[in-house]
């Protein structure tokens, strides 16, 4: 099968080595955007435990009191999961930056990788969460006129890295 | 007597155009306005109130006919210097100067009404940064065309050389009113009829049920099983009243939207000319076009008919996205239209590249995983409900379900292909019905590829092309195939310095 594609392409006056996007490396995300994942989980689940407290504690007919221990123990494993599933994908969010377009690839169970061409792009949003501000991180948000919204985030980068990755695709853009 | 038209001085639009301009406002107060009427229902008919009533009424009406009026005397449009300028407004003026290269689309557009008083309604779509669509509500049909001429055809001078042109050009398809009558009942609307049936005897049963169990309690001792078959005859008829529903729906859908279907091709451009109360007429430029859907099913290819539906991209900010479709497409206007779009097409000779055949076995899992998730949503109902007796015999259900899932899994594979060149891609998909879908590389907005772990262990991966348009799938491709289209779309689409709008 694969040597025929290779046989077409040749018929096709097309150079066979073609910029390969599995050959270049990719960079990783800064380290501190964890701190940043982690911030939000414990937000996420701190407001989430409070309000199941006060529905127990003012509701006690709805659930019977010795299934309330199962349900802590049974939340407090999803949090030991999911800690775990960010902290393996977290080394592999990555990106990369070639002369006429940008990369991104992340995953743990679904590995996926997008690519925008420059000259795809409608334009660029430099975003900043209210975590990320503590650690001057920032997050780099593509558009381009695909159907649904952003077509590639990169988060959790330095923001002094998310400017110039910005002034140099605009550079490129306006070449 | 000569078609031509001084557009140099400002125009007002055809003075029909008020009636036109007054329904629309009329319907623009009733939207707003639609809360008040139950307060005027609700009370009493008292007859000095009634007069009250009628003269509001009155009075309504007269300023929404003086609001039409004036509308139409401040809408006034001309075309200088290869802009064309509108100005409009009576209180809250409106100018508008719109340079000639960024009009993407002139469409006409006629609704029942302004069929009756003979007017056309002429629709300019632009794009760049600031999206904006002029609508001219009324305007007679042949000041229309020149309008489109100046407009979309900027470049040519001599206006009468263009006229008999247009005379000359015949069209590359036409459709009677017995073809239409033809494709009515070979259009592929029985999966949805299908889908809908199901549910309604889905619901039909449980309501039956329900039902079944309260009787019991009040009228001991009848007999059920004599029941049975009085219900299956119910079934049956039920089954084929929406079956008879389904068709005449789908007749009249295909009658209003397809009436009259006329194809021209001009100019690197399709004209599409359709509709029975509302008649459409769309011009699309080539480059608009981000791709063509083939479809065709057993009963169409019967008569030897496609259908052919064009994804437009019709502006980059709004994201907004036109669908057109043409029907009873035989195979020469499938290979005009091919023609029009594309150089070089033909991959006949190319063999077909199969997804892995994981894919059957992927689309296998997801299926068992919700027939399961739709199981337990039946059997949790029934077990907390203690009224109800835990009927098992839904479960049996299933038995019918997985080899009828089964088979449209395997229809759905055998579909399944791409091929591709150094220009276009074709993908071959569908179930009951066979669809194909033509695209050019260069007009990918981005690509994405996504890899489970099951995928990885077998070496494939899923291809997403995201267009202007939606995303095309190529599912479960080896790795190495997979890689090498990625790195070609995104070669194509970086070097090349064609309009992908």
């Amino acid at each position: 099968m694969v040597y025929k594609i290779k046989t077409m392409f040749k018929n096709n006056v097309i150079e066979n080595d073609l910029p390969d996007i599995n050959e270049i490396s990719f960079k990783k995300i800064h380290k501190n955007y964890f701190k940043v994942i982690l911030l939000n989980i414990g937000i996420t689940f701190s407001i989430f435990i409070i309000g199941l407290f006060f529905f127990i504690y003012f509701k006690p007919n709805k659930i019977i009191p010795s299934y309330t221990y199962v349900l802590y123990i049974g939340l407090g494993a999803f949090l030991l999961f999911l800690l775990l599933y960010f902290y393996i994908g977290f080394s592999r969010r990555k990106y990369a930056l070639r002369a006429h377009d940008i990369s991104y690839k992340s995953g743990v169970l679904i590995k996926s990788l997008t690519t925008v061409p420059f000259n795809r792009i409608q334009h660029i949003e430099i975003e900043e969460g209210l975590f990320s501000r503590l650690f001057r991180l920032a997050s780099l948000n593509i558009f381009t006129a695909g159907a649904a919204g952003k077509d590639l985030t990169v988060k959790g980068i330095s923001r002094i890295e998310a400017l110039k990755i910005k002034a140099f695709i605009t550079d490129k853009i306006n070449d | 007597m000569t078609n031509s038209f001084d557009f140099t001085e400002f125009n007002r639009q055809s003075k029909k155009g008020i009636l036109i301009l007054f329904f629309k406002n009329m319907y623009g107060f009733l939207k707003k306005a639609w809360v008040l009427i139950p307060m005027f229902i609700i009370k009493k008919p008292n007859p000095e109130k009634l007069e009250q009533f009628f003269l509001i009424i009155g009075v309504i009406v007269f300023s929404l006919l003086v609001k039409s009026i004036l509308d139409f005397i401040f809408f006034k449009f001309k075309i200088d210097d290869k802009h064309f300028i509108l100005k409009e407004g009576i209180l809250n003026k409106k100018q508008l100067s719109i340079p000639f290269d960024r009009i993407q689309n002139v469409n006409f557009k006629q609704s029942f009404i302004q069929q009756l008083i003979n007017v056309t309604q002429v629709e300019i779509e632009t794009a760049g940064a600031k999206k904006t669509e002029i609508s001219i509500k009324a305007i007679n049909h042949n000041k229309a065309i020149a309008i489109k001429k100046q407009l979309f055809d900027s470049g040519l001078i001599n206006s009468e050389v263009i006229d008999s042109k247009e005379n000359a050009v015949k069209p590359i398809l036409k459709i009677s009113i017995l073809e239409l009558f033809k494709i009515s009942i070979t259009e592929n609307h029985f999966k949805s009829f299908m889908l809908f049936v199901g549910f309604l005897f889905m619901i039909y049963s449980q309501v039956k049920d329900t039902f079944k169990s309260f009787t019991l309690k009040e009228t001991v001792g009848v007999d059920l099983e004599q029941q049975a078959p009085n219900t299956l005859i119910g079934f049956s008829i039920i089954i084929l009243i929406a079956f008879i529903i389904g068709l005449i729906i789908s007749f009249i859908r295909v009658f209003l939207i397809h009436f009259n279907l006329t194809v021209f091709v001009k100019n690197n451009t399709l004209e599409i000319a359709q509709g029975l109360l509302t008649k459409r007429h769309h011009i699309l430029k080539k480059e608009k076009v981000q791709h063509i859907t083939i479809r065709t099913n057993p009963l169409k290819q019967l008569l030897g008919i496609s259908s052919i539906t064009f994804k437009q991209a019709n502006s980059t900010k709004t994201k907004a996205i036109k669908l057109i479709r043409i029907v009873g497409c035989e195979n020469k206007h499938l290979e005009n239209v091919k023609d029009l779009l594309y150089n070089r097409y033909d991959l006949s000779d190319h063999k077909k590249i199969k997804p892995h055949r994981y894919y059957i076995f992927q689309m296998g899992i997801r299926s068992i995983i919700f027939l399961a998730i739709v199981n337990i949503f039946v059997l949790l109902p029934m077990l907390y409900d203690p009224e109800t007796p835990a009927n098992f015999r839904y479960f049996y259900w299933n038995f019918l379900l997985i080899p009828i899932i089964a088979f449209f899994i395997l229809l759905k594979y055998k579909k399944s292909y791409y091929k591709f060149n150094s220009e276009i891609l074709i993908k071959g998909f569908g179930q009951i019905g066979t669809d194909t879908t033509y695209f050019e590389h260069f007009k990918i907005q981005s690509i994405t590829t996504k890899q489970t772990i099951f995928q990885k262990k077998r070496g494939i991966k899923d291809l997403f092309l995201v267009t202007a348009v939606g995303k095309i799938k190529l599912p479960c491709i080896k790795n190495k195939q997979a890689n090498l289209l990625y790195n070609y779309f995104l070669y194509q689409t970086e070097i090349s310095t064609k309009q992908w709008m």
